[in-house]
């Protein structure tokens, strides 16, 4: 093994790469998770808004989103993706099939932490003559965020997962790297910084986080 | 004020059901503390969230401040509960916000967007429930009886002319639950405001309602002012709690022979020292054998259970009544000791 073989820049702008794909997929995740999550939560069994059939039929669609394993998703999204970005390839191409892949699994995150909330918060907002709207945004959301800053975080560091998976079929960053050198060619020092940049994104990650939902707990 | 006519209601939970009211009939006067006591599971939760309509009956009819609330819906559902203001058993604050932003969210709710308005409503309910200096902390750094302050100013932000108050000392203790309960009968006189409490603690409804519905098994036991309901309790259930509050034991017999009176002082009465007087002037021996000293609100009361002997009986108990001194005959112990339950129903058949 040697590393005087790497070619920096290379790694450099993979993982600039991996930190866009992360970034987008991370943005557009949380735009369509968060609402997802507070109808399955409003919607659910007991709740206030109880719907059964809204329930269960955004159940189901998740459900089956978070069946189907990513790397068969990717491949299955990609005339969508292209519709969509123009291209299957690179990270343009990838984002899509991320969001696709995590959000259904963040609105389930999203979900269980607003459950977590008091309910009494909810009665009271309501005896309050709060509409639904204001007790979501000013009551439920700011309860809850110290548990959807955590989810963000559980998906953010899939999404890395991901991301190195998307290397795999075309995809850029990290994990492409990774797959078109380290294993395709070979060169085991590449597959090496690969897997150190990624352990330490993910513990970057972690840590920033939690400091978050250490910041924003008063409970 | 608030009165409700023949309500039911039913929970469906899968193929069971249970009904929390059957046939509630409820008039609650401007102005008033009106207590709704009962075990728990009687239906006292379900009752005061029909008034702000948290929850609506199957039938029968709420209504409040005069008008019917069956067909209030929509915006005018929001200002009505805008104008009843609810406190609960857990305070159910907003743990990310902090006191002063408790205070405030009412009138966030209610659309008041003049922030020096805001600021100085919640100034000044902040200390009238005493928390002026903890406006900046959050609820998880207060005690209990701090956070049912807090609770109370946020009920009262919008002006409500009800109060609505669920079990709102019972995660308190005893201490806490008297210095709320005062400040809840201060704003009471204060504000003229009427007050929905509901307990299932007679000391409770004995320190600060004016009367009190006892529900049980979800339907209206007996209501009547304080002094009744409590000193002369009619049902079963009213004598459970009322036993409950003057921690008597079961069946406590007494080797005592003789009729045995209970006597109730109230008022300016229980400082008379009447007993005194009847051994001397009717030559009656006496022995007290059971009962309880206390306050219904401001007013003194004794309840004591006599055993009369020897002398002039009859003219005793006439002087009592003379002297404006309740006098119920409970039973003769010659008759042979008297099992507890038969005691209850009999005191509950005598009164």
């Amino acid at each position: 093994m040697s590393f005087d073989r790497i070619d920096w820049v290379q790694i450099g702008h993979a993982a600039l790469d991996t930190l866009a794909m992360l970034g987008g997929a991370l943005f557009f995740t949380v735009l369509f998770g968060l609402p997802l999550g507070v109808i399955l939560f409003l919607t659910g069994r007991g709740q206030f808004l109880q719907q059964g059939v809204i329930y269960g039929a955004l159940s189901f669609v998740l459900n089956i989103l978070r069946s189907v394993p990513f790397i068969i998703l990717l491949i299955v999204l990609m005339p969508v993706t292209t519709v969509l970005t123009g291209t299957s390839l690179g990270v343009r191409g990838v984002i899509p099939p991320l969001v696709v892949g995590t959000t259904a699994f963040f609105a389930r995150l999203v979900e269980t932490a607003l459950r977590e909330v008091d309910r009494g918060v909810i009665d009271a907002s309501r005896a309050m003559g709060g509409t639904v709207g204001q007790i979501v945004f000013r009551a439920l959301l700011p309860e809850a965020l110290p548990g959807i800053i955590a989810g963000i975080t559980v998906t953010a560091i899939v999404l890395v997962d991901y991301t190195a998976m998307s290397g795999a079929i075309g995809g850029g960053g990290i994990g492409d790297l990774a797959i078109r050198y380290g294993y395709q060619r070979f060169q085991t020092e590449v597959m090496v910084v690969t897997v150190i940049l990624l352990i330490v994104l993910v513990q970057l990650l972690q840590a920033a986080g939690n400091r978050l939902v250490l910041h924003f707990s008063r409970k | 004020m608030i009165s409700l006519k023949n309500v039911t209601k039913t929970y469906a939970a899968g193929a069971r059901s249970t009904t929390a009211l059957r046939a509630v009939d409820l008039d609650i006067q401007r102005g008033e503390v009106f207590g709704i006591i009962g075990a728990s599971g009687a239906g006292k939760s379900t009752l005061v969230r029909l008034i702000n309509l948290l929850e609506r009956p199957d039938a029968g009819l709420v209504a409040v401040d005069g008008r019917a609330t069956d067909g209030v819906r929509g915006r005018e559902l929001l200002a009505l509960r805008r104008r009843i203001g609810m406190v609960f058993q857990h305070f159910n604050l907003l743990s990310a916000k902090t006191v002063a932003q408790n205070v405030a969210f009412p009138l966030q709710l209610a659309g008041e967007r003049n922030l020096a308005a805001i600021e100085a409503r919640v100034a000044e309910l902040l200390a009238r429930v005493g928390l002026s200096e903890h406006a900046q902390k959050y609820p998880r750094q207060l005690s209990g009886g701090q956070k049912q302050r807090v609770g109370i100013a946020r009920a009262l932000a919008c002006r409500p002319s009800i109060l609505l108050c669920d079990e709102a000392t019972s995660a308190l203790d005893p201490e806490t639950t008297r210095s709320v309960l005062r400040l809840l009968s201060e704003i009471n006189r204060e504000l003229g405001l009427t007050i929905v409490l509901i307990t299932h603690e007679m000391d409770v409804v004995r320190q600060i309602c004016d009367r009190v519905a006892v529900l049980d098994a979800g339907r209206v036991a007996e209501t009547g002012p304080v002094e009744e309901v409590f000193l002369h309790p009619r049902h079963p259930a009213t004598l459970a709690l009322v036993r409950e509050a003057a921690r008597e034991e079961d069946g406590e017999v007494s080797p005592v022979h003789g009729a045995i009176h209970r006597l109730t002082f109230l008022g300016s009465a229980t400082h008379s020292p009447i007993l005194g007087v009847l051994a001397r002037e009717h030559g009656v021996d006496f022995s007290i054998v059971g009962g309880q000293i206390g306050s219904i609100r401001d007013q003194p009361f004794a309840q004591l259970n006599v055993a009369f002997s020897g002398g002039d009986v009859a003219g005793a108990l006439a002087r009592l009544d003379a002297a404006g001194i309740d006098v119920e005959a409970l039973y003769d112990r010659s008759a042979a000791a008297i099992p507890a339950e038969a005691r209850i129903r009999e005191l509950a058949h005598v009164v």
